[in-house]
C-alpha cells in the first residue's frame, strides 16, 4: 500500500483551539519581540530591518506548522467506505495561496443515500453514518461541525458527503523553504549585530536575500508539488463526476484515516473527512440507484480492505511465487507446496 | 512605415494607453481570483466532469485469466487447453473434449490480480460456448459475480463457476470466459478460451473443424502447428534458470524471470522430429462470416505411444484469428 502522507492528526484534547491566524501571530511576534530585544541592546537600529525575513520565515513556519500537525484531529484510526463521487477539488483548480494546499480532494455520497440527502439523513444512514456525524470528541472542545456540503457541478443538487483527500506535498515544501529561510534569517541578524561595520551589513545583507529566495522557493516547489498526469503512473487515471441527467458518476471505495478538519474553524465550519486516503479505487459507475447488493459490496469492501492490507499479505507479496507479471503458469515459479491444480 | 507609426504611437501616448490596458487586465485577474477566494469549496470544484488522477493511494485492478490473444500479441506461445478454464462433473475434473451431449457441467474459471494495491469487487465473469472450431461465433452460457483479493492475498486466485448444460446435439465445443470489471490496468488479458479435441492416431489421426472469418473484411489465413506446452513452472527455491541448450545457469531474479519466459516464446517448442501435420486448405481466403472446414491431418512417428498435444494456430493479417489444442493418442 503507498500514499503520501505530511500530515500528523492529533487527539481533540491535545487541539489548540485558538484561531489559527493569532496563532500564527504570536509566533512571530514573539519572535520578532526577542530580535528586537537583541537589536536594542545591541544599539543597532538599521538592523531591525531583518525583522522582515525573520517574520515572514516565522509567520510562514507557524502556519504550516499548524497546518500539517495541529489542524486534524483524530476520530478513530482507519476507516473504509463506498461512496457516489459528488464533486472532484484537483489541487489546479485551488486559486493562491489556497492552491499551496496541493491535496487532491473529493466528496462522496454513502449508501444508501440518494443525491440531495441533508446531513440529518446522511448521518443517520448506516453503515456510513456515523463518520459524517459530529463526534463528542470535537463536540465537548466546542468546535463547529456543519458537516460538508457538495454539490454536483453538473445538476447542481447538494448532498451532504464525506469528505477525502489524497495528501500533496505543497505545504511541506513550504514549510521547508521557510525553516531555511528563518535559518538564514537569524544568521543574517547575527551578523549584522556581530560585524560591525559596512561589511557587516553586506553580508546581513546577502544572506536576507538568500533567505528570501528560500522561502520563494519552497512556495514555489509546493505550488507545483502535485501528481502531474503527464507522469509515467500505471495506476493514473480519471475520477467522473455525474452528467446532466444525473448518471454516470463513479462509485469509489476509499479507505484512510477518519479525522476532523479544523482548517475551516475561522469560518465556523468543521467536518469529518477521510484523510489521507491510503487506498482508493473505482468499483461501480452510479445508474440512478444503489445497486442491489450494496450491503453485500459495503461489507465485501471492508473484508478486501482488511485482506489488502494485513501483513500476511504484504508478506506473501514478497514471495517468489507472486513475482510474475505476466501469469503465474508463463512468469511465476512453483512454491513448496504447490496450489491445488484446476485441472 | 507601419512599424515607424507604431512605435512614434507607443512613444508619444501608446505605453500610457499599454499602462491603463494592463491595469485592467490585472484588475479583471484580481476579481477572478478574489471571486474564485470567496467561493470557497465550489471554487476549487473541477470544472470538467473527468478529472485527472495521478495519486499513489488511488489504485487500479488487473484481473486477468489465460488469454491466448495476449499472451501471442507477446510474442509467447500459447495453448488452447486453458489452464485456467476446468469442466466438472459431478465434481470431478473432465476434459473439455469428451462432452457429453445434454449434460450439465460445472465450469470453473480461476482469475488472477495482478495488482498488489487494487482488489476487484463484484466482478462479472462471462462464460459462453462456440462450435469447436477457429473464428466461431460464441452462445452465452450465463454471468456469475465474483470478488478478487489482491495479488499474494487470500482471494486470489479467484475462482468463478457456472453450471452449463451441453447442447442435445452431439459435438466438440469451446469454452471462452470474458473477465469485465468495471476498472482495469490492462484490459488485453480478459479473455480466456479453452478448445481442445482428442483424435486417435489412426495412422493418420485426422480432425476437422470449422475456420470462419469473423471480422468485418475478407481475409486470407495461415496456419502454424506447435507441440507447445506450458509445462510445470519451475521451483521456487531454483535459484537458476535454464538456457536454450538445456543447461542452468545461475541469475539474478529478472535473469531468472527472463529464463521462465524464455521458454514460452513463440518458436521455442516446434513439431517434433518425425511428426508430420498438413491442414488442408493451406491458406483459405474468406469473405467476411464466410468458413470453411479445415482439416488436419495429424501423422504420429512409427512406434508412437502414449499422448502429444500439438496446438494448430490460424492467422491473418491482424494476428492471431483463433487456435485449437489437438492430442493425438496412439497405443
Amino acid at each position: 500500500m503507498t500514499y503520501n502522507q505530511y500530515t500528523t492528526c492529533v487527539k481533540a484534547e491535545n487541539h489548540s483551539t485558538m484561531n489559527q491566524y493569532i496563532q500564527v501571530a504570536w509566533q512571530t511576534l514573539l519572535a520578532d519581540g526577542i530580535a528586537v530585544l537583541m537589536i536594542a541592546a545591541a544599539a543597532l537600529p538599521w538592523c531591525l530591518l531583518l525583522l522582515i525575513p525573520i517574520t515572514a520565515a516565522m509567520g510562514l513556519i507557524a502556519y504550516c506548522h499548524w497546518w500539517l500537525e495541529d489542524r486534524l484531529i483524530c476520530l478513530g484510526g482507519d476507516r473504509a467506505a463506498i461512496g457516489l463521487l459528488v464533486s472532484v477539488e484537483p489541487p489546479g483548480e485551488k486559486p493562491f495561496p489556497d492552491s499551496l494546499d496541493t491535496d487532491y480532494s473529493f466528496s462522496m455520497l454513502p449508501p444508501p443515500n440518494l443525491p440531495s440527502a441533508g446531513q440529518a439523513t446522511v448521518e443517520t444512514s448506516t453503515p456510513y453514518g456515523e463518520l459524517v456525524k459530529e463526534q463528542d470528541g470535537t463536540k465537548n472542545i466546542g468546535l463547529p461541525f456543519t458537516g460538508n456540503p457538495a454539490t454536483d457541478k453538473e445538476t447542481g443538487i447538494t448532498s451532504a458527503t464525506l469528505h477525502c483527500e489524497f495528501e500533496g506535498a505543497g505545504v511541506r515544501d513550504a514549510l521547508l523553504g521557510a525553516q531555511i529561510a528563518l535559518g538564514l534569517s537569524v544568521a543574517a541578524l547575527i551578523v549584522c549585530l556581530g560585524v560591525p561595520g559596512p561589511i557587516g551589513a553586506i553580508i546581513a545583507a546577502i544572506l536576507a536575500f538568500l533567505a528570501f529566495l528560500a522561502e520563494l522557493l519552497g512556495i514555489g516547489v509546493g505550488l507545483n508539488d502535485t501528481g502531474s498526469p503527464a507522469d509515467v503512473n500505471p495506476s493514473l487515471g480519471d475520477l467522473h463526476t455525474n452528467d446532466h441527467n444525473g448518471l454516470g458518476a463513479d462509485l469509489l471505495g476509499v479507505f484512510g484515516t477518519w479525522v476532523y478538519d479544523a482548517g475551516h474553524n475561522n469560518q465556523g465550519k468543521g467536518w469529518n473527512e477521510i484523510h489521507p486516503i491510503k487506498m482508493c479505487t473505482r468499483i461501480g459507475r452510479w445508474k440512478g440507484v444503489w445497486p442491489p447488493d450494496t450491503n453485500d459490496q459495503e461489507t465485501q469492501w471492508q473484508k478486501a480492505v482488511d485482506d489488502a492490507t494485513s501483513p500476511t499479505t504484504t508478506a506473501q507479496q514478497q514471495l517468489a511465487q507472486n513475482q510474475w507479471q505476466i501469469h503465474p503458469v508463463i512468469d511465476g515459479c512453483q512454491p513448496e507446496t504447490p496450489p491445488e491444480p484446476i485441472k | 512605415m507601419k512599424n515607424i507609426l507604431f512605435i512614434l504611437r507607443t512613444l508619444l501616448y501608446g505605453w500610457l494607453l499599454a499602462i491603463g490596458r494592463l491595469i485592467m487586465v490585472l484588475c479583471r485577474l484580481l476579481a477572478r481570483w478574489c471571486r474564485k477566494l470567496h467561493m470557497g469549496r465550489p471554487g476549487k470544484v473541477a470544472r470538467s466532469r473527468c478529472v485527472p488522477i495521478d495519486e499513489p493511494a488511488f489504485v487500479r485492478p488487473d484481473p486477468l485469466i489465460y488469454d491466448q490473444y495476449y499472451l501471442m500479441g507477446l510474442g509467447l506461445s500459447v495453448t488452447w487447453d486453458n489452464p485456467d478454464i476446468q469442466l466438472y462433473l459431478n465434481g470431478a475434473p473432465v476434459s473439455s473434449s469428451l462432452l457429453e451431449p445434454a449434460t450439465t457441467y460445472e465450469i470453473v474459471a480461476r482469475v488472477w490480480n495482478s495488482s498488489l494495491s487494487a482488489p476487484v469487487l463484484n466482478m462479472p465473469v462471462h462464460f459462453s460456448y462456440l462450435v469447436f472450431g477457429i473464428g466461431t461465433t460464441s452462445v452465452p452460457i450465463g454471468t456469475t459475480k465474483i470478488n478478487l483479493g489482491v495479488k499474494g492475498g487470500s482471494n486470489c486466485p479467484a475462482f468463478a463457476s457456472f453450471p452449463w448444460t451441453t447442447p442435445a446435439a452431439p459435438g466438440h465445443y469451446c469454452i471462452q470466459a470474458l473477465l469485465e470489471p468495471f476498472d482495469d490496468l490492462n484490459w488485453n488479458n480478459n479473455l480466456g478460451q479453452e478448445n481442445t479435441n482428442v483424435g486417435k492416431a489412426h495412422s493418420p489421426a485426422i480432425f476437422t473443424f470449422p475456420l470462419r472469418n469473423n471480422t468485418s473484411k475478407t481475409q486470407r489465413y495461415s496456419f502454424e502447428v506447435d507441440a507447445y506446452s506450458p509445462g510445470v513452472p519451475d521451483p521456487c527455491d531454483d535459484k537458476t534458470h535454464p538456457r536454450s541448450d538445456g543447461r542452468r545457469v545461475v541469475g539474478n531474479a529478472n535473469i531468472i524471470t527472463n529464463g521462465r519466459l524464455d521458454r514460452h516464446r513463440r518458436g521455442r517448442q516446434p513439431l517434433l522430429a518425425g511428426w508430420q501435420v498438413n491442414v488442408t486448405p493451406e491458406s483459405p481466403s474468406l469473405a467476411p462470416g464466410g468458413a470453411v472446414t479445415t482439416t488436419v491431418t495429424i501423422s504420429p512417428p512409427s512406434g508412437f505411444i502414449g499422448a502429444q498435444q500439438l496446438n494448430v494456430n490460424a492467422f491473418h493479417e491482424g494476428g492471431l484469428a483463433g487456435g485449437v489444442t489437438l492430442t493425438v493418442v496412439a497405443g
